[in-house]
């Protein structure tokens, strides 16, 4: 037993000995980096907020030192997001200048997943014109996140050439990497409004069409309506569900018919009735009195919190209601009237 | 006798083997997240129209101290949308007075949603402006049902659970929220980083400088914790097997939380108790269902400061996670359950529920074997050897992962200390933890009370127990 317990305390005080030197040194290695980075830092800095506050065309000199450039793009990565219109373009024309652009470029073509990661994100973060032909052959990278990363930056390029193949990478990767492909379309809604027409295009994913239906709605893009009152009439009742929302959140008069019988549709999904009244009441239209009230007297407890408050946004008929739901003889009804009337 | 001590040996190794898998798994996931964690990625995720909106539940008893602090400091959050409920489970003290004076509350009727059952509703308090702020009094019934009455008048699709007496930093809720916004078909709950504020400066709810505890007892738990963290509870992540979102900090689906009936009232690890029910309730269901742990949001909270509050804590800990395995015995190896049938809940069983007794046991018996002359001096060195450097390994490998991401120490001087401190667990610290463990279990099995509820009130400063942390064999 001896022996093989000197084998194991020796295996064990190896491994112990090797974290033991890795802690070090790597701390000694970031400490150097760190001071270098520190010592470059405030003149970086500075030089970036002058740039950024002046109107001249003039950009700073380029970094002289791996240190520079580092904490250039460091502190551009971190401030970009705060930044819009005119300084953020100012910003991604210094990281053009400045090499940036190009070093992660050059990333997006290393054999090293990590670097790979790094580049794409910092990609992501510029968006500059300059890298669209890069992230377009990024878009094939085996790494799911490397090319959804590029996917998110080229959606949110001006150039309308790529989406086609933006499209098609969300639609591959919204069963595995949802949040992913909810990006890529929050982007493409922002810039290209036209294209998550084609995402709601019936030959699509109903995954795909299910995320591009909520977007559309969040970001109340009317020019959809007609794509998201089709696919009211899909059997899946998530995407209905979601098309519904949108085009409460949108306020569309013309899907009132339809969003009235699914209201009242007794062989859907429960969240598509809840969905469908919660639109009604959005929408506004006094058409919504009758479900509503059904919803309010006969619902589940969500059911009828949202028909009560869809109710008082109809105004005063709605209000008439709710005040007449105040004798119900269900406490669970004079309560949510109650609710919704003070609120 | 020397056969006994082969066998804990042989069990030492298992064990570092395993928590040795789990910390390169803690690894591999802890530099993936690092690399996603840019301010820019915060930003896009506050802006995403997506980013599901949150009810920040705070359960709070006899907290007039601290909790109009707390609540500030809360609504001052970084978050795009977010409400915070107050839980005032029965509070003797002013606790009511000092929120309904700081927030301008008053008195409003509001019906009870019906989604799970808590002890009655006194009162609800709502500020006169536009504050996202709502109130509730309550009979006392225990965290846990204070949690599910929160849970019943949250308003919004993820629910945080956080201690009265936690500190959350500002970005805490963004990054918690993030694998919501990955994954919000699959993630049903997510836990973040807690970390021990004795020696940090607090000032009115907020953190304002950071230290390392001045005194040893602290000390060695902020080792515990981060092995506990950067080990096990991300390697656990890693391959969803997570059993434990701490109840000082966890985000939670709601609808998925009320699917599996809320948290319970008859356990004393409500917090493992529901993520475990969590796993259970969707498997059973035949939906997929992630638990995950991110590595970086911050909660701070207050680790005990005496051997008497600790000792009370950590049998505390061992029956909450003993009466959890109970409640779920089925779940243990069964495949239906897949990583957590299989791999979590036998580890929980082998590693932390009766790794007090096997390495006690082993002590002892050593001891014995060398005293009667059984063994030799050399084999029981050798013994205590392993088992010390098994500890040092896990401890050094999760300072490493934490070091290599984060590096949330700065300075030679608080590495060098959380490293000595490392080592000095070994001489005392680490056998009295396994000796209150050990005398947790025991009460439980001496009273009889399987599942039986104890109501405690809230209070205290505890920080929620860290299992599966890999402590076992510190």
């Amino acid at each position: 037993m001896t022996a093989a317990l000197v084998w194991v305390v020796a295996a064990l005080a190896a491994v112990f000995l090797l974290l033991l030197v890795a802690i070090v040194a790597r701390r000694w290695l970031a400490d150097r980096r760190g001071a270098a980075d520190g010592a470059v830092r405030p003149g970086v800095e500075a030089t970036l907020v002058d740039y950024l506050a002046t109107e001249e065309d003039r950009a700073p000199p380029p970094p002289r030192t791996v240190a520079e450039r580092r904490v250039l793009r460091e502190v551009s990565l971190a401030t970009i997001g705060e930044l819009r219109g005119r300084e953020r373009e100012r910003l991604v024309t210094l990281a053009e200048r400045s090499g940036i652009i190009a070093e992660a470029e050059a990333e997006l073509r290393s054999r090293r997943l990590l670097r790979r990661r790094a580049g794409a994100e910092a990609l992501r973060q510029f968006h500059s014109e300059a890298s669209a032909a890069a992230l377009s052959a990024a878009l094939a990278d085996p790494d799911l996140e490397t090319s959804l990363s590029c996917a998110v930056a080229l959606a949110e390029l001006d150039d309308s050439a790529p989406i086609a193949a933006v499209l098609e990478r969300a639609d591959e990767a919204c069963e595995e990497r949802p949040g992913a492909a909810a990006a890529i379309l929050v982007a493409l809604g922002r810039r290209h409004p036209e294209a998550l027409g084609e995402a709601l295009d019936s030959e699509r994913s109903t995954g795909l069409r299910r995320l591009a239906a909520a977007i559309a709605g969040e970001l109340r893009l009317a020019e959809h309506a007609e794509a998201l009152r089709a696919a009211l009439e899909d059997p899946d009742d998530e995407l209905v569900a979601r098309a519904a929302r949108g085009l409460g959140m949108i306020g569309d008069a013309a899907a009132l018919e339809r969003l009235l019988e699914l209201a009242a549709a007794e062989d859907r999904a429960w969240f598509v009735r809840l969905a469908a009244t919660g639109a009604l009441g959005e929408i506004g239209d006094e058409r919504a009195l009758a479900p509503l009230e059904r919803e309010l007297q006969e619902g589940a407890w969500p059911a009828q919190a949202k028909a009560a408050r869809a109710l008082r946004s109809l105004g005063g008929r709605g209000e008439a209601v709710l005040r007449q739901a105040l004798g119900s003889p269900r406490e669970a009804v004079r309560e949510h009237a109650r609710v919704a009337l003070e609120d | 006798m020397d056969v006994y001590i082969a066998a804990v040996t042989a069990y030492f190794v298992a064990f570092a083997l395993f928590h040795g898998w789990l910390l390169v798994m803690a690894a591999v996931e802890t530099r993936r997240h690092a690399s996603r964690l840019q301010a820019a990625n915060l930003q896009q995720t506050i802006r995403s129209p997506l980013t599901p909106p949150i009810s920040v539940l705070v359960p709070a008893y006899n907290e007039e101290l601290g909790i109009t602090d707390s609540v500030r400091s809360l609504l001052a959050l970084e978050y795009p949308r977010f409400e915070i409920v107050v839980v005032s489970d029965g509070s003797s003290d002013a606790t009511i007075e000092r929120l309904v004076d700081a927030f301008e509350l008053e008195r409003v009727r509001r019906p009870t949603p019906p989604f799970l059952e808590h002890e009655p509703i006194r009162a609800v308090y709502a500020p006169r402006g536009r504050l996202n702020l709502l109130v509730l009094e309550k009979d006392n019934g225990g965290k846990a049902d204070a949690l599910n009455a929160a849970i019943n008048f949250a308003r919004y699709p993820l629910i945080c659970a956080i201690d009265a007496d936690s500190v959350l930093e500002q970005d805490a809720l963004v990054k918690a929220a993030m694998p919501f916004v990955d994954d919000p078909v699959r993630t049903v709950a997510t836990g973040g980083l807690v970390k021990v504020a004795n020696g940090c400066r607090v000032e009115r709810g907020r953190v304002v400088e950071t230290g390392l505890p001045r005194t040893a007892l602290p000390m060695f738990q902020v080792v515990e914790y981060l092995r506990a963290f950067f080990g096990a509870r991300t390697g656990w992540s890693a391959v969803n097997g997570l059993l434990l979102v701490s109840g000082a900090f966890g985000l939670f689906r709601k609808e998925a939380v009320i699917a599996a009936g809320g948290y319970s009232t008859k356990t004393v690890g409500e917090d493992m108790e529901l993520v475990v029910r969590l796993h259970r309730s969707r498997r059973d269901q035949g939906r997929a269902g992630r638990v995950v742990y991110v590595p970086d949001p911050v909660c701070w909270t207050e680790a005990p400061e005496s051997t008497r509050v600790l000792r009370r804590q950590r049998r505390r800990w061992q029956r909450g996670s003993a009466e959890v395995l109970i409640a779920h015995l089925r779940m243990l190896g069964n495949p239906r359950y897949g990583t957590v049938g299989m791999l979590a809940m036998p580890a929980l069983l082998l590693f932390e529920l009766l790794g007090p007794v096997v390495e006690l046991s082993g002590y002892a018996v050593a001891l014995l074997a060398l005293l009667s002359g059984t063994i030799e001096a050399e084999v029981f060195l050798l013994f205590l050897a392993v088992s010390v450097l098994c500890g040092l390994t896990l401890s050094f490998g999760a300072i490493a992962i934490e070091d290599a991401s984060f590096g949330r120490y700065p300075g030679w001087n608080q590495l060098g200390r959380i490293m000595l401190f490392a080592v000095l667990e070994n001489a005392g610290y680490r056998q009295l933890g396994l000796l209150w463990r050990l005398e947790g279990f025991w009460q439980l099995v001496r009273r009889g009370e399987w599942g039986a509820m104890e109501r405690t009130g809230l209070g205290g400063s505890e920080p929620e127990a860290i299992l599966g942390d890999g402590v076992g064999l510190r």
